[in-house]
């Protein structure tokens, strides 16, 4: 029995409507009927309500024109209802209501234990089944039915899915748990790492020593030099600021000349100035503990280059220094090239072997590891390291020394005495030559000079405070510890801060190698020691059984969610078999796919009525069109009657297995069927009724003369 | 895992290229039995 209310509120602009049942009046006896009426007699909107109550718009396969009745009736009416489907004792198994007109609120319930309980769509969905259905257009819809079989492919694939899921989880829990393999292998990793982090500990220890003595020597060597000369910047300019030339000024008509003249001048005594300093600082190297360093502390350093840029006089014996100089640092280059040449020979070798190393290059066996090799290399190579240095730096001195007499030469022979001349021609004694504007250049640039030297004293007087090294200890380290800082005695200023940032980042890349080997260590004996304490997996021996399993539900999900669906899609829109000489492989596999899908088709239709005989069918085959009945007869598709094909299509629905669900059947405007064509539906309603699947079976038909409600 | 096709006249999987064993698994996971029992009966048809 159906048990029904509703009010329905129409606005038709000129006027509220309301809508009550009325010819076809509240309760249906029976939950199964054959309901025929004329126009607006009410059968299509009790449907209507049923399938809204009972999830109808949810349903994706809801034909269009449903859809949008159910969406305008819920929309742009106001509607109030209540449904109640009863068993023959009168005991409510579903319900559905709305019981406010301003909301689209629609609640469900169905029976449980004697009690009505609310039911949500997941819930409905998964316990019951609406067919709705208005046959229209039936030949289409039979092509329709293809779709259900893309509907189980894919929930085979997801069945197939989550038992893969399932099966992983497992995976995963006997990985997880005391899996012998991981433990054995995470033990001996544990082992390599040990043995690596005493390797690594014992390079950061050696790093932080040599970075020690390094900066013990290095910072105040470095914070003294600056001192020094900032000590000489101060001088040069005193003796500038007291120099007669700054006092002077340039007059005269032919200053023009002269101007230019002292300009360049000025401009090659800076660049001889530049060679001297650069010579310098390489030569405190080179001539370190030398025989001869002190020429250096005396004839060298006492070049003077204020006197030279102020009086425009080269110093007495200045080019015979530099020469006298420069035989000395030849001779120590003869002496440390071989050492030089020798090293640039092993770092070839070196570059070779670590090339090889990298791209795997087979070798000849020397009885030890090629890496092993490349590390007696490096040895011998350090070995020769201060000395490679020293010809290194002799080699650079060698040059300043030469650009630095060319300069000199030019002064001497060309430039001078030009400015001489012209001097005289202007009025002026060489004492008072030099104009304003270059003694303010010369200021500026000591100026700018000092201000980087004086950053440069901050900086190392930190550095000293930070590393708790003395302003003076090198002094120390020299007299007590020289064997380790001996090879940074032949560095320049330059190189001696190059190494000490290179060192530093050193210290600090050692340690964090350290740190990260110590964490890792830590965090893999943590894993070991959770593994020991679990316990063995239900199928850890299994485990083999349990990856065969995985590969196997991949395999065959892969194959319902790509191979068969590609083929379905294939089929629905009937392309034809593949080439079978080009391609027979695919052309066999396809065939197959299509031949069940069609006999899947027959199956499912059973028997069907055409003209006036009815026939067993065979296949619906979708891409020829043609259904084959069990005597061997072809009817086109195309070729059936209207009235057929819908009673047909129909059938289909109800012959479809729904796993058991109950169903509520609700077929509309089924008015191309005859009698004949009506009674296999009706059997099939019956039939249902009988095995207690359906619920409900209403099948709507209009009828002009009156409402006839007819039990099924 | 949800359950189809298992009308014993009208199931798809009866009309597709699959092996028995394929057939065989696909009923059984759509049988609604529980994961438990399912992967019991997996292993015993594997091993």
């Amino acid at each position: 029995m159906i048990d029904f209310d509703y009010e329905i509120e129409r606005d038709e602009s000129d006027e509220i409507r309301r809508y009550f049942p009325d010819k076809i009046a509240s309760p249906l006896k029976s939950s199964t009927a054959y309901i025929e009426g004329p126009n607006s007699s009410g059968k299509s909107t009790l449907l209507h309500l049923i399938a809204l109550g009972f999830y109808g718009l949810d349903d994706e396969n809801l034909a269009r024109p449903l859809r949008e009745k159910l969406e305008d009736l819920i929309n742009n009416d106001k509607i109030i209802f209540d449904v109640k489907i009863k068993n023959k004792n009168g005991n409510t198994l579903l319900q559905t209501k709305k019981n406010d007109k301003e909301n689209n609120n629609i609640t469900t319930y169905r029976e449980i234990e004697g009690d009505l309980e609310e039911m949500n769509r997941d819930t409905f969905k998964e316990n019951y089944k609406l067919i709705y259905d208005i046959p229209d257009n039936p030949t289409q819809r039979i092509e329709k039915i293809a779709d259900e079989v893309g509907d189980h492919q894919k929930d085979i694939a997801d069945n197939l899915s989550n038992c893969n899921t399932y099966v992983r989880d497992i995976l995963a829990d006997i990985t997880e748990g005391r899996d012998p393999n991981r433990m054995a292998k995470l033990q001996t990793s544990i082992e390599g790492q040990k043995s690596n982090l005493i390797i690594l500990k014992n390079q950061m220890v050696k790093n932080n020593q040599e970075f020690e003595a390094l900066s013990k020597y290095a910072y105040p060597s470095l914070l003294q030099y600056y001192v020094g000369e900032l000590s000489g910047i101060d001088s040069e300019m005193s003796r500038i600021k007291a120099s007669v030339a700054s006092k002077r000024k340039a007059k005269g008509s032919s200053k023009n000349k002269y101007d230019d003249a002292l300009k360049t001048v000025h401009e090659i005594i800076r660049k001889a100035q530049r060679e001297y300093q650069e010579a310098s600082a390489y030569l405190k190297t080179v001539l370190k503990e030398d025989t001869n360093e002190g020429i250096f502390n005396s004839e060298w350093s006492n070049i003077d280059f204020v006197e030279i840029r102020t009086q425009y006089r080269l110093p007495e014996n200045f080019t015979k220094t530099i020469e006298k100089i420069s035989k000395i640092v030849k001779k120590i280059l003869d002496e440390n090239k071989l050492a030089e040449q020798t090293s640039n020979v092993y770092s070839q070798i070196i570059d070779t072997l670590k090339e090889a190393t990298h791209n795997k290059i087979r070798m000849p066996k020397i009885g030890i590891t090629l890496n092993d090799f490349i590390g007696r290399i490096e040895t011998l190579k350090k070995e020769n390291e201060t000395q490679t240095l020293i010809a290194k730096n002799a080699k650079n001195t060698i040059k300043h020394l030469d650009d630095l007499t060319i300069y000199i030469h030019h002064l001497k022979f060309e430039h001078f005495p030009n400015l001489l001349r012209l001097s005289e021609k202007v009025g002026k004694g060489m004492q008072s030559n030099t104009g304003d504007a270059e003694i303010l250049r010369m200021e500026q640039g000591l100026l700018l000079k000092r201000r980087k030297v004086k950053a440069k004293i901050e900086d190392y007087k930190h550095k000293c405070a930070k590393y708790e090294v003395s302003e003076f200890e090198h002094t120390k380290m020299i007299r007590e510890n020289k064997n380790k800082v001996e090879k940074f005695l032949a560095y320049t200023e330059e190189q001696l801060s190059e190494e000490l940032e290179y060192s530093e980042e050193e210290v600090k890349k050692s340690k964090s190698h350290y740190t990260l080997s110590k964490l890792r260590i830590e965090r893999d004996e943590e894993v070991l020691n959770r593994l020991e304490n679990k316990k063995p997996h239900k199928y850890e021996s299994k485990i083999k059984t349990i990856e065969e399993i995985m590969n196997y539900l991949e395999y065959l999900e892969r194959k319902f969610r790509h191979t068969f669906n590609k083929a379905l899609t294939n089929y629905k829109n009937k392309t034809q078999l593949p080439n079978k000489s080009n391609f027979p492989e695919e052309y066999e596999n396809t065939r197959i796919y299509y031949d069940g899908v069609s006999k899947y088709l027959g199956a499912k239709l059973g028997t069907i009525r055409h003209i006036d005989g009815e026939y067993n069918v065979k296949k619906v085959n979708l891409v020829s069109g043609n259904v084959t009945t069990e005597s061997g007869k072809k009817i086109r598709l195309r070729a059936m009657g209207t009235g057929q094909t819908q009673s047909t299509y129909l059938q289909s629905k109800l012959k479809t297995d729904y796993g058991g669900r109950k169903l509520i059947v609700m077929f509309d405007e089924v008015g191309m069927m005859d009698d004949n064509s009506m009674e296999p539906i009706k059997d099939l309603i019956r039939k249902l009724k009988k095995e207690g699947t359906l619920l409900v079976g209403l099948v709507v038909q209009r009828l002009d003369s009156g409402v006839k409600i007819t039990p099924i | 895992m949800s359950s189809m096709g298992n009308n014993s006249k009208n199931k798809i999987i009866d009309y597709l290229p699959l092996e028995n064993l394929d057939r065989e698994i696909i009923d059984f996971l759509s049988s609604g039995k529980p994961e438990e029992e399912i992967i019991e009966f997996l292993i015993k048809r594997f091993q």
